[in-house]
């Protein structure tokens, strides 16, 4: 059997952002007092070290920050994706996280400061990761 | 500092491939190669920091070398722990050592490292990539340590127009000093071309093959003591005059900027600490992961403008005969890259060069040395600035 590309290992800490991701929504940790958000997911927030979190809807637009194209894959599980691309993509309003653009025309096209958009990826039966691509692809 | 520390005494082994010594026994092996190269008896030695061996093994890490180490020396140290800071641990082992022997708490601290690179293969790859990623944040979208780096590399082209002729180059000038070494893995390979890097099959842009460094086995051992001590062993140490260390987000996604590695703040703090300006280093020895580093150390600490350290390497200023020697051992990418060991190599280097004993490779009037190391995916910067005169 091939090897597949690894599901997420929710914690209890991260349980409601997996959780709404196999829903296809996202949602992320939010500092009160802050008016920040907290991501990844901690028990405490960096800035004011309070412990009250809620949860809230990023947006599901964003630019990328920096991105690579993988030519050679990680391991086997990557082997049919390859060349494939890693970004850090700063979600409007914030936060910033690592994802894979998918649905890319041109791998050659893709830049810093480039528009991008929230889907999913299925990974196992249950799960679905976010996955970000280019906006406006239809 | 107090009794001047410095380095009186600096020991690499040849980077190559050791499939008969775990990394416990490539340890021994470093410390009678310092022990036949050097008029030191392991009773002068009273601190002992070590690196822990087997990360990433099945086995397991074994964070108690330092005991082994100061078994096979037959010593019992006043002042000894092992420590890990991935390859940033050698500056920061110096650092340490030399406060301890400013504060009296030692006298002669051995820093000592070995490293291999996990077998790859197996579950080895996973299990690699989830260490150096975040593993839930960042493990699933196919992450591993070149496409790390590139997202650093990425961004500062972007922001510099940096090409990758410009990151080639640097594994070009890297490849002229490791022709001078006779320990570099890759001098038998003979003088490579901007157009061979550009030609070698892409990893994770921006890195072609050519622009990554080269895994292998190794180790080196450091002696620190005063400055005093240090003459005794050798007519020219290198004294430590300047350090500092910044230690930055663990995971690369959540950096809060990708404006800096982390080497402005430690390049910063050594700098203001040695009483030196960047003008004043003879020579630059600049952790090299992949040719992207260097570039950018050295714009962050100052040796070069934002977006001009191409300039110095398109010029010749970073090659021998230039007037910015880097890397002048040829650097991880053709030395060689000795798995969790690497850190020691620049430190090594630069002590040589301000020793006045790097041999053919030598850049003439060394008096000053800028060494910036780096650990874990750009999270820990450590730099040292070594000089051929106390600081008093």
């Amino acid at each position: 059997m091939a090897p597949v590309k690894p599901a997420p290992e929710p914690t209890a800490l991260s349980a409601p952002y997996w959780a709404a991701a196999a829903r296809g929504e996202l949602s992320a940790p939010w500092c009160e007092p802050c008016a920040d958000w907290v991501f990844p997911p901690r028990p405490r927030c960096p800035r004011c070290g309070g412990s009250e979190m809620g949860w809230r809807a990023p947006a599901s637009t964003g630019q990328v920050v920096t991105f690579s194209v993988v030519h050679q894959a990680a391991y086997e599980a990557y082997r049919d994706d390859q060349p494939y691309v890693v970004a850090i993509v700063a979600l409007d309003g914030g936060p910033q996280l690592m994802t894979n653009l998918v649905d890319v025309p041109d791998l050659g096209a893709v830049t810093v400061g480039q528009r991008v958009e929230l889907t999913y990826e299925k990974r196992g039966p249950e799960m679905q990761i976010p996955q970000f691509r280019p906006v406006g692809r239809s | 500092m107090r009794n001047d520390p410095a380095l009186a005494a600096v020991t690499e082994i040849r980077p190559g491939r050791y499939p008969e010594l775990d990394e416990l026994a490539l340890n021994s092996a470093v410390i009678s190669a310092f022990l036949d190269q050097w008029e030191v008896r392991p009773g002068d030695i009273d601190g002992v920091l070590a690196a822990p061996t087997g990360v990433l093994t099945d086995g397991g890490a074994d964070v108690a070398v330092h005991e082994k180490v100061a078994d096979e020396l037959g010593i019992r140290p006043r002042f000894s722990q092992t420590m890990y800071a991935g390859g940033a641990g050698y500056a920061l082992m110096v650092a340490r050592a030399a406060e301890a022997i400013a504060a009296g708490r030692a006298d002669a601290v051995l820093c000592i490292s070995a490293g291999k690179f996990p077998k790859v293969g197996a579950a080895s790859g996973e299990k690699i990539a989830k260490f150096v990623s975040h593993p839930e944040f960042e493990y699933p979208y196919g992450t591993y340590i070149p496409v790390l780096y590139a997202l650093f590399a990425q961004r500062w082209m972007a922001e510099t127009g940096a090409t990758g002729e410009d990151l080639a180059a640097v594994a070009v000038a890297q490849r002229q000093w490791a022709l001078l070494h006779p320990d570099a893995f890759m001098r038998d390979k003979g003088p490579l071309t901007v157009a061979d890097v550009l030609g070698s099959r892409m990893i994770a842009s921006p890195f072609h093959l050519y622009d990554c460094s080269v895994p292998l086995e190794g180790g080196a051992a450091l002696l620190v003591t005063s400055g005093e001590r240090a003459r005794a062993v050798n007519r020219r140490p290198a004294y430590l005059l300047g350090y500092g260390e910044v230690h930055m987000e663990g995971a690369v996604s959540m950096r809060s900027t990708f404006d800096t590695g982390g080497a402005t703040e430690a390049a910063r703090q050594a700098f203001a600490m040695s009483g030196l300006a960047p003008s004043e280093i003879d020579v630059a020895q600049l952790y090299d992961s992949f040719s992207a580093n260097p570039l950018m150390y050295l714009e962050e600490c100052g040796l070069a403008g934002r977006g001009k350290a191409p300039e110095l390497y398109h010029s010749g200023a970073t090659a021998p005969g230039g007037s910015l020697p880097v890397n002048t051992y040829g650097g991880l990418m053709s030395f060689g890259h000795t798995g969790d060991a690497s850190g020691m190599s620049m430190v090594v280097e630069g002590a040589l060069q301000v020793m006045g004993r790097a041999g053919e490779r030598q850049v003439p009037g060394t008096s000053t040395a800028l060494v910036h190391t780096h650990g874990g995916m750009l999270s820990e910067h450590a730099t040292l600035i070594l000089g051929d005169r106390a600081e008093s």
